[in-house]
């Protein structure tokens, strides 16, 4: 597996360009960091990636999966590699799930879609998936609705759905910037864990450098729509760095000891 | 459950008390009197005085209201005019506004529903751009001159409905009947669904901005399977409570409606009770249209908590602290 993102740029129908020759690549079971303050495009790539850019906004260069031009899918073909193929974990878990919903129907939703699970079938895998992600009390979460549900108990969920058709790709946007810090770091572990144990390819976009290097290893560090360094996390805690990124990461260390990576 | 209808319920019933008391000091001070209105120019004080005797407004005032509450629960409440009991005048206008007014919510709904979804969805295009300044163009046109614009057309110039009234054989007659009721019916549709296609856009709106739909097209839903999936029950909370206004309004606007086109429904029977000085008919008529509005929210209110469990959940924790 392949996800190859190439002189990708992205420009409004007013013409001005937010995204600028952004080229990378992460082939299957890799760790990719993208970081960058708000309004670097980090963000904006992943949406692209997905095929869902806000109206008005248009996007040229490649995005190939396993040599599959992304880009210039009809958006029927690309319907189905959303959530199959490639699957997303937004920043706030209250608003990304429907509030009127329970949770259990919600992960239903793409079983349904994409591997036409129905009944008692779809059932067994929704309690599975809720397991997987480590919830207590799978049945009663299951048939409660987000609200009823803590902060990252809430993320845990849309960490569910996201995998609930084993996707080759997890794009984590901001996924605990919403979050206490106690259950920031539940949830990184838990990410950790489940990348290593479905060696899903992981695409992780946030700012908080500490955080990136602490769940990937190559990372994109991006500024004002450009890609201004292309390193790995080793080498960044490491030193030395690029002048933008040694900012960024004296921010960081200003607020808090940065913390070791567990893996190599 | 029980206790939020009890609740309910008790504030409906002092809602009532007040309403009933604001309506009849409000009418008690209009400039003007039942007997004189009743008599005319030329009536000499002495017979002035036998009506005011006859219709009780000697009395005070306190004592005129207290005989009307009970006249209102033994249903005694009698014309100052044609001394017919005033349930039977108000039951005898319903077969006519009240098709009026549901047929207008009806027509309403089905027109606003699905261009308040369109302008929502495709704001950004010509099509969403265009449904809404029709609205906003409804809303600022008066509805008497809608109704005017429409007889003007349809029945003065191609001459396919007539311009106004209702058949005297009442709905003996179907089809003269229904004929009868379109323009009316229209043009109360037109000033609804000006509003509602305002809200419905803008509860759409916040749909399709949500980030559930967003989550749901991630996995791989099509924009209106999202919606379908998860925007109709979100979408339903405040289109609701708009509706259920709506309805209400629906009642009021067939007052004005119904002189337009000469209609002799409730709305024309509380002018000429008005005009009239006809008090006991007003007072009765203004109440009921009270009930229907506080009963309409109260409706409102049970369906947007069966729709939205959230509502339930705060109210309960609400009661029990």
């Amino acid at each position: 597996m392949t996800l190859d993102v190439h002189n990708l740029t992205i420009t409004t129908s007013t013409g001005l360009t937010l995204l600028n020759d952004v080229s990378w690549s992460v082939t299957s079971g890799g760790r990719l960091g993208i970081i960058g303050e708000s309004g670097s495009g980090k963000s904006l790539t992943a949406a692209a990636i997905m095929g869902l850019l806000p109206t008005g906004m248009r996007a040229t260069g490649r995005i190939t999966l396993d040599g599959r031009e992304l880009t210039t899918l009809p958006e029927r073909e690309l319907r189905k590699v959303r959530g199959a193929r490639i699957a997303m974990v937004f920043q706030e878990p209250l608003t990304a799930l429907d509030p009127l919903m329970t949770v259990g129907k919600q992960i239903a939703g793409p079983l349904k879609l994409h591997r036409k699970l129905t009944g008692q079938a779809a059932r067994t895998r929704i309690l599975e998936l809720l397991q997987l992600v480590a919830l207590p009390d799978i049945e009663r979460i299951a048939d409660s609705y987000p609200w009823q549900l803590s902060g990252g108990q809430r993320q845990r969920v849309a960490l569910a759905m996201a995998l609930a058709c084993e996707p080759d790709v997890l794009i984590a946007d901001e996924p605990t910037t919403a979050l206490d810090v106690t259950v920031q770091a539940e949830i990184l572990a838990l990410l950790d864990d489940l990348i290593n144990r479905t060696g899903t390819t992981l695409v992780f976009v946030s700012h908080d450098l500490p955080v990136v290097t602490r769940v990937t290893n190559d990372i994109i560090v991006m500024r004002d729509g450009h890609v201004t360094e292309h390193t790995t996390a080793q080498r960044l805690v490491n030193g030395p760095r690029e002048p933008y990124t040694q900012q960024l990461f004296d921010a960081a260390t200003r607020i808090t000891a940065l913390p070791r990576k567990a893996q190599p | 459950m029980v206790r939020f209808i009890a609740l309910r319920l008790a504030a409906l019933i002092a809602s009532l008390v007040l309403a009933s008391a604001v309506i009849f000091y409000v009418l008690r001070k209009l400039p003007g009197e039942s007997a004189g209105a009743t008599l005319g120019v030329g009536t000499t004080v002495d017979q002035l005085d036998l009506l005011r005797a006859e219709l009780g407004t000697d009395l005070p005032v306190w004592q005129q209201y207290t005989s009307w509450i009970a006249s209102l629960f033994d249903g005694s409440t009698t014309s100052f005019i044609s001394r017919e009991p005033v349930s039977e005048l108000i039951t005898s206008k319903l077969p006519i506004t009240l098709p009026l007014s549901i047929a207008a919510f009806v027509v309403a709904v089905l027109i606003s529903i699905p261009l308040g979804v369109i302008a929502g969805v495709y704001r950004e295009s010509v099509v969403g751009v265009v449904v809404s300044a029709l609205s906003q163009l409804g809303l600022a046109i008066p509805v008497f001159w809608v109704g005017l614009l429409l007889v003007w057309w349809f029945a003065l110039r191609e001459r396919w409905l007539p311009s106004g009234g209702f058949p005297r054989t009442g709905w003996e007659d179907p089809g003269a009947a229904i004929t009868s009721l379109v323009l009316p019916v229209v043009t109360i549709a037109i000033a609804m669904s000006s509003v509602m296609v305002r809200y419905i856009r803008s509860a759409t709106i916040d749909v399709v901005q949500s980030d559930y739909i967003r989550t749901a097209r991630s996995l791989g839903y099509s924009m209106w399977g999202a919606l379908a999936r998860h925007g109709l029950r979100n979408g339903a909370v405040p289109v609701v409570a708009i509706l259920g206004i709506e309805l209400a309004t629906s009642l009021l606007g067939a007052v004005v409606v119904e002189n337009v086109f000469a209609l002799p429904g409730l709305g024309t029977l509380l002018l000429t009770a008005v005009t009239g000085r006809d008090f006991p008919v007003v007072q009765n008529l203004v109440l009921l249209l009270t009930v229907v509005v506080l009963v309409m929210n109260f409706l409102v209110e049970l369906l947007q908590r069966a729709i939205d469990p959230r509502l339930q959940a705060t109210s309960a924790a609400g009661a029990s602290a």
